[in-house]
């Protein structure tokens, strides 16, 4: 994964300046030289997502295991919508300006650790995983945000369930800790 | 076409080989940037006042050897670094003179959410708390390396080798189209 020729590690070394002053002054011709060349598909990449990363600083962060107090102080701003998802979830379509969804899964995971987050269809298809969730420690429910045309793909798209895997702390036991269920409200469909 | 082409036509008066040396160069002088100034808006500061010097050296013929160009802007930037006291006056009539040539090879900072972004931030959902955490510091709070390792609590290898796994991750991730697209 480190090896020399790995271009975006050598990049990523170089921008974080992990390497040495010597090697980045190395490192800097062949960099120039690719680019003038439009050959540099990593450069490309990394560059991209410094600007992408930008959005994200915008927006306050990751937002990966907030708390309910971050989620409570984003409910306050314009155009943010909240979904407080319980164990069977009809979800209505939220105003066309929001910008922007924070949730509250409705859950206790106090006491337990190495938090997944399965998404599957009603019929057990996998859509994706949300891995190494984090908890809000006083209530132990999970939050989240993120931008609504991404939200409305996970909400309002097609029935999803979200299907939480821990391990319970004291045993290292791994079990299903919860099931809930969403799915598009009637009046999303406009009918 | 080659870079030397490009650096001829340019030379030549070819407006376009001259945007397209700017726009292919620039990645690589944010990325020399980047590496020294801590805040994004020095990066393209910087990156400004290279173009400008850039391209003010293309429209006069003095890139000698256009073979060498991506050497030529890498001196510029390196000369530029070494020389950080310089005259705000001359960078204001050089704008002047090629502000509309250089404005165009500009990061455009997006003001709404756009596919990659949310591509992104599908992506780093998949990844660990740790692996989030060591891409946020790095490239959202712009920590340094040692930085960055001292406050995930790690050594500066294990941060390395984390950050460029979660790297590769993301870049193999958003290269994918997401389901959720289709209903876009």
């Amino acid at each position: 994964m480190t090896a020399s020729d790995d271009t975006l590690a050598l990049l990523d070394d170089y921008l974080s300046a992990a390497m040495s002053d010597v090697h980045a002054a190395d490192f800097e011709e062949r960099l120039f030289a690719d680019a003038a060349e439009d050959r540099a598909p990593e450069l490309a990449y990394l560059d991209a997502f410094f600007d992408q990363a930008q959005w994200f600083v915008m927006r306050g962060g990751f937002m990966s295991g907030a708390t309910g107090e971050q989620i409570a102080e984003l409910r306050k701003l314009p155009h943010v919508h909240y979904i407080h998802v319980e164990a069977s979830t009809r979800v209505a379509a939220w105003p066309a300006d929001t910008k922007y969804v924070v949730y509250r899964l409705d859950v206790d995971l106090r006491g337990y650790e190495n938090i997944d987050v399965a998404i599957v269809t009603p019929a057990g298809e996998h859509r994706k995983w949300f891995r190494d969730v984090v908890y809000d420690p006083k209530d132990g429910a999970l939050y989240g945000a993120c931008d609504a045309p991404l939200a409305a793909s996970t909400f309002l798209h097609e029935p999803l369930i979200a299907r939480i895997h821990a391990s319970r702390a004291a045993t290292g036991t791994r079990e299903v800790v919860a099931e809930l269920s969403v799915e598009r409200a009637l009046d999303a469909l406009g009918e | 076409m080659d870079a030397a082409t490009l650096a001829a036509r340019a030379m030549g008066g070819d407006r376009a080989a001259e945007a397209r040396l700017c726009l292919r160069l620039s990645p690589a002088i944010r990325a020399f940037a980047r590496r020294r100034l801590r805040s994004q808006d020095a990066a393209r500061e910087f990156q400004q006042e290279v173009l400008l010097i850039f391209v003010e050296a293309l429209r006069n013929g003095r890139v000698e050897d256009p073979a060498r160009v991506a050497g030529f802007v890498l001196g510029i930037c390196r000369n530029l670094a070494l020389d950080r006291v310089r005259e705000r006056e001359r960078r204001g009539k050089l704008w002047e003179l090629y502000g509309d040539s250089v404005s165009a090879c500009d990061v455009v900072q997006p003001t709404e959410v756009t596919v990659e972004i949310m591509r992104l931030e599908d992506c780093l959902t998949e990844l660990s708390q740790r692996a989030r955490d060591a891409v946020w510091l790095s490239y959202g709070e712009l920590l340094s390396h040692s930085e960055v390792s001292t406050r995930l609590g790690i050594s500066e290898g294990n941060a390395r080798v984390l950050r460029h796994r979660a790297l590769h991750a993301l870049k193999q991730c958003v290269a994918q189209p997401k389901r959720w697209e289709a209903s876009q």
